[in-house]
């Protein structure tokens, strides 16, 4: 499902695609899903809590704000570029695949917007800053990787670490420190894979 | 819901029969009358399920008229979209630069942007969410469109007193984020509230580039 979606899109993508990609009969898929948003659901699914299983996993209440986004942002640069597929599905696909997927593309997102706004906890002094700055901080951040994917640079994903840390830290820390923690991300070694 | 029919507005349609008008008035009106059928029908029915039948329904052509235009629905819907896009960024443009200093720039020309999107809901959504599943053609003129609006932007970098040390990606990102808070207002049906946003969108264009204090200083400086 993912690879007919990669490759077709969603909207193009058939039942037969899926059968065909996945050397199943159309009686076994049947068996399987009522249709193709329910296939499409269900290999998304799997995928995301996988995904935010592994980014949740780098949160430490031991590291500072900055670099728990630091890591959080690297391990999702690092997941997407080594899985294509999932990457294209989950941020290009799924927001514009039906309800069903759009929720649970939804749920990601907020999943991602609650770690990115524990900064907001911090003790540091805060401007008045609105409260949708989270939201929009990982909104570019999302269409700059998006941008990447549909250029069909996916396998090069991690190079946008500076920017991602750049614009998700930069409402809260300003614009010094989040230069400074951008320039750290430059030379932040590649977290080892798994 | 309102039935389909029940909304059409009634628009100039040349003579039927013989008539002396030249014929690329002819066209032009017809094709015209096509793109605003195709807006019409896509934001009704959903990109998937709209057919070439619909379109020339919707517009009063025939099949065949529509194929000496476009090859396929695809290439109606992205002449469509090309001329939403046209618009919007004419706007846009003409608001940003009725103003002097890049803040209030911008928020002229985001304001424009809100407001546009505000009057046409239908239009709105099929410019920035549903193009999402209109292919992968249409994926990439939606991020063409976006693009279009990075001179608007990438005069903050000079504006902004260490404008030459940000990412190069700066532009793109708070394109994005302007893009991402008005998508989230969209989905949730909220069109007519959208020039409510022009601080938030206001912030997410400046704080990249002027950072927090800055932005939320200039956000506040015309509030009432």
């Amino acid at each position: 499902m993912a690879r007919s979606c990669a490759k077709k899109g969603y909207g193009a993508t058939t039942i037969a695609d899926v059968c065909e990609g996945a050397g199943v009969s159309r009686a076994t898929f049947y068996e399987l899903f009522k249709d193709k948003e329910d296939c499409f659901h269900a290999s998304m699914e799997v995928a995301l809590a996988d995904a935010m299983g592994r980014i949740v996993a780098v949160y430490s209440p031991d590291k500072p704000w900055a670099t728990m986004v630091r890591d959080a942002a690297a391990a999702f640069l690092d997941l997407l570029a080594s899985r294509p597929t999932f990457a294209r599905m989950a941020l290009v696909e799924a927001p514009a695949s039906g309800e069903r997927a759009f929720e649970l593309y939804a749920s990601g997102k907020r999943v991602l917007q609650s770690l990115l706004e524990r900064g907001r906890d911090d003790p540091v002094e805060e401007p008045a800053i609105p409260s949708s700055a989270g939201r929009a901080a990982l909104s570019a951040a999302e269409s700059l990787i998006v941008g990447q994917i549909l250029a069909g640079n996916t396998a090069r994903l991690r190079e946008l670490l500076p920017d991602v840390v750049y614009i998700t830290t930069v409402p809260y820390l300003g614009q010094e420190e989040a230069l400074r923690q951008a320039r750290a991300a430059e030379k932040a070694a590649v977290p080892a894979d798994g | 819901m309102p039935a389909a029919g029940g909304q059409k507005r009634e628009r100039w349609r040349p003579p039927r029969g013989r008539h002396r008008l030249p014929p690329e008035v002819i066209a032009r009106s017809q094709r015209e009358r096509l793109l605003e059928a195709a807006i019409r029908v896509v934001a009704e029915k959903g990109y998937a399920a709209t057919t070439v039948a619909d379109l020339t329904r919707e517009a009063g052509i025939s099949r065949t008229t529509f194929y000496a235009m476009f090859d396929d629905k695809e290439g109606c819907f992205l002449a469509a979209y090309d001329g939403i896009v046209d618009a919007l960024v004419r706007r846009v443009a003409t608001a940003y630069e009725s103003e002097e200093e890049w803040p209030q720039r911008a928020r002229a020309g985001l304001a424009a942007l809100l407001e546009a999107l505000a009057e046409e809901p239908d239009v709105a959504r099929l410019a920035l969410v549903d193009v999402g599943s209109a292919g992968p053609a249409a994926q990439r003129r939606f991020r063409a469109a976006m693009q279009r609006l990075t001179p608007f932007f990438e005069e903050g970098r000079d504006f902004a007193p260490g404008g030459r040390n940000l990412p190069a990606n700066t532009s793109r990102m708070a394109i994005g984020a302007v893009a991402g808070v008005i998508a989230d207002e969209l989905t949730e049906d909220r069109a007519e509230d959208l020039p409510k946003l022009l601080s938030d969108v206001l912030f997410a264009t400046l704080v990249p580039y002027i950072g927090p204090d800055a932005a939320a200083r200039e956000v506040g400086e015309k509030e009432r």
